[in-house]
């Protein structure tokens, strides 16, 4: 390395330590939201040029001289030789979730450092490094899946148990993201009525590019932008309109039921029709909205208005409970580490890569950028009141169901908000109140649209961007519902095709509508027990689908350890092994706790017993009792769900650790299950 | 063309490129130098949508 060079990387660590000391000497003033940006900018782009360039080198040995499959099998269709930028941007595309923005918020209710280090520290270590290897590990397999590996490299039973882990937490995230979709939504003329509309924008956006231009989809995105911009602007006209706004008013089961005949809408109708081009319009918006707060962020320079720590690190949090340990990590889920990657990454990606060093970009540095945007969303949060955010977020069975209890109860927390400046806010942003308004969306929106309006038009035009950035999360969230319905029908089909036959033909539209029935089913439940939840379902549901797919994390880095075994690395099997350590020892105290904990607002068994007692002495009046009966049977239900991942996880670690114990004690040759080494005829890519 | 221009042109065709624009193109390119009558537009479009949406293609 030049001179030059090695100065440049002495300034940027520099730079990044002068933004730790920034946030960690800070007392009694606001930190500007500047320094927490520059701090992790700095650590993400060195823990890129440092450590995936160690693991690239010396853990992957990635070889430019082998061919990739993409080279080998080019068929033009499913392996096709692709330029790596175009490859990073359709992956980081496809992993950019609602998870690195609603998981910080929420977990900024123990203040903005825990969850900010997590993403750093975790997403570093952890996310990039289970997302770069699973992407060598497929491409050394010719793009073989997660589930593949795990029965061709672990054993058959690791296989089966990956796919049965894959498909139960689908329907949890999907429950888990519809409800924060639910909460944005609900008593929202303006937000409903923006939402609605973009569903006949996409029919015209797919009739256009299936038969008028068929592939330009850049053009139909642009076309389709437009109409939904007018549709922002216009859905202030329908909630002052004493006419239309009852019409887009509704209350959260009313919407659950909705989001849930949308599901089955998508699932079931050609993909050309309403999946394909929501899908466009969301990939394009959520990238041009990243884009805007990363640069309204340095323009606005906001300061931070939460603390570093609040006094909710003592596990009595009204958005969700539980401690920092482990249940921040859980929350942030997606921001820092994320097993739904590892799906991605050992999908469609591996077989575009034209060399195997595109593999660092693309997988590693496509993690960072995730993690990057959720350090964004954990400004957004934090440029708020803290009196603010937490009334926002905090659940009316905690708070209290009026104004005046919630900002009573907020303020006696030591965060002071008054019910006058709630009206304001709330009318500020075009919506009837912000109170009780769970799921970290409405938050998220709010943050967005303070930071939004002071870099362009002010606070006359704060209401647009709020319902800008409402559509903007609550879009890709249900692309993210209809694509995983749709994956999760395809899954099933396959299941049941191994019972009856024609149940696995995914043209056949009786087999069609029942399995994309049962799967909307599935998440539609859960959807419905979290709507109907008086703790607010965010405090249920949220924590599972973190558990999930942090266990989903931990079968992948199962697959990567083995394979790293296998390949002889042993000196460097930490950099899994490490991540994977500190992921059961979280994922599998959460599990416990949400069991067996004896707080019955963290605990599934215990609530469901301090429920059943109050029935029993008649504490519950006549007219609530069914209602409390189904509560108690969701909290039995969740305890056995999350019973049923640790299960499945620990039968895979267990697999796993046989494997590793006989491969070290040399009781079972390593078998690598790799493609064949064919040379490449490619020219040399640049490092 | 002003590197302005230049820069908005270079965007343009990558984004067009990550949207799968030229992919037909190439499909076709390829199906003619292996002798094969080409799928049309439309139906290529729709193949390509059945593969991508047939697997996890979304994130949390």
């Amino acid at each position: 390395m030049s001179i030059v060079k090695k100065l440049f990387w002495v300034l940027l660590a520099l730079l990044g330590a002068l933004g730790l000391g920034m946030i960690a000497t800070g007392r009694g003033e606001h930190l500007n939201a500047v320094w927490l940006v520059v701090a992790a900018a700095c650590i993400f782009v060195i823990g890129y040029r440092f450590y995936s360039r160690f693991v690239a080198c010396k853990v992957l040995a990635l070889n430019d001289r082998r061919a990739t499959p993409a080279e080998r099998l080019e068929d033009g269709r499913d392996f096709v030789l692709t330029n790596k930028w175009v490859v990073f941007g359709q992956h980081f595309a496809a992993i950019a979730g609602p998870g690195p923005l609603v998981g910080p918020i929420l977990a900024a209710q123990f203040g903005y450092l825990p969850g900010t280090l997590w993403i750093v520290i975790g997403g570093v270590l952890g996310g990039a490094i289970q997302d770069f290897v699973t992407l060598f590990c497929s491409l050394r397999r010719d793009g073989k899946s997660l589930g593949e590996m795990a029965k061709e490299e672990i054993s058959s039973v690791s296989g089966f148990t990956a796919l049965f882990a894959v498909l139960c937490i689908l329907t949890i995230l999907l429950a888990a993201v519809a409800l924060v979709v639910v909460n944005a939504l609900k008593g929202s003329p303006w937000g409903l009525f923006t939402i609605a509309m973009t569903m006949p924008v996409a029919i015209l956006m797919g009739i256009y590019v299936r038969y008028l231009r068929p592939g330009k989809v850049l053009e139909t995105s642009l076309g389709g932008f437009v109409l939904v911009m007018a549709a922002v602007v216009g859905g202030r006209y329908v909630a002052e309109s004493h006419v239309l706004a009852p019409l887009f008013t509704y209350s959260g089961p009313t919407l659950a039921w909705m989001v849930i005949a949308y599901g089955f809408a998508a699932s079931v109708l050609p993909v050309w029709l309403l999946l394909a081009p929501r899908g466009y319009l969301s990939t394009f918006v959520k990238l041009g909205v990243i884009l805007l707060l990363a640069l309204g962020i340095l323009a606005a320079h906001p300061a931070m208005l939460l603390p570093p720590f609040t006094r909710f690190t003592d596990g009595t949090g009204p958005i969700f409970a539980g401690k920092i340990f482990p249940f921040c990590f859980i929350t942030i889920a997606c921001g820092a580490i994320s097993g739904f990657h590892s799906l991605i990454a050992s999908g469609t990606t591996p077989k575009m890569l034209s060399k195997e060093s595109h593999a660092r970009l693309v997988g590693y540095g496509g993690m960072l950028m995730e993690s990057f945007v959720a350090v964004m969303a954990i400004v957004a949060a934090a440029v708020l009141q803290p009196g603010v955010y937490f009334a926002i977020n905090s659940p009316a069975g905690i708070v209290g169901t009026l104004p005046q209890q919630a900002v009573s109860t907020i303020s006696g927390w030591g965060f002071p908000v008054t019910q006058q400046e709630m009206a304001d806010l709330a009318a500020k942003v075009g919506e009837i109140t912000l109170f009780n308004r769970t799921g970290g969306a409405p938050s998220l929106a709010v943050g967005m649209a303070h930071i939004f309006s002071r870099v362009l038009g002010g606070q006359r035009v704060m209401a647009v961007w709020y319902h800008f950035a409402i559509m903007f999360e609550a879009l890709f969230i249900l692309t993210l519902l209809d694509a995983g319905t749709r994956v999760g029908r395809f899954m099933l089909q396959d299941l049941l095709g191994h019972f009856w036959k024609p149940l696995g033909r995914t043209g056949w539209y009786p087999s069609v509508v029942l399995t994309s029935g049962i799967m909307v089913a599935a998440w539609g439940y859960f959807l419905y027990q979290g709507v109907v939840d008086p703790l607010g379902g965010i405090n249920s549901l949220w924590p599972l689908f973190g558990i999930s797919n942090q266990l989903l994390a931990t079968i992948a880095l199962c697959v990567c350890t083995t394979i790293l075994i296998k390949m002889g690395r042993w000196r460097f099997v930490w950099g899994t092994l490490v991540p994977l350590g500190w992921l059961v020892a979280v994922t599998m105290t959460a599990s416990y706790q949400k069991i067996f904990s004896a707080n019955p607002r963290i605990g599934f068994l215990v609530n469901a017993r301090h429920l059943a007692e109050q029935l029993a002495q008649g504490a519950i009046p006549a007219a609530n009792a069914a209602e409390t009966h189904r509560l108690i049977f969701n909290d039995r239900l969740d305890a056995v769900v999350t019973g049923v991942f640790a299960t499945l996880v620990l039968v895979i670690l267990v697999e796993s650790g046989r494997q590793w114990w006989l491969y070290a004690t040399r009781g079972k040759p390593p078998v690598l299950n790799e493609a064949p080494m064919v040379l490449s005829r490619l020219p040399a890519s640049e490092t | 063309m002003t590197s302005f221009q230049q820069a908005l042109r270079f965007l343009w065709e990558y984004l067009r490129e990550a949207c799968g624009e030229n992919d037909y193109a190439r499909y076709r390119a390829r199906s003619l130098r292996q002798g094969n009558e080409p799928m049309p537009p439309q139906a290529y479009y729709l193949r390509q949508l059945q593969q991508k949406y047939s697997r996890p293609n979304r994130c949390c």
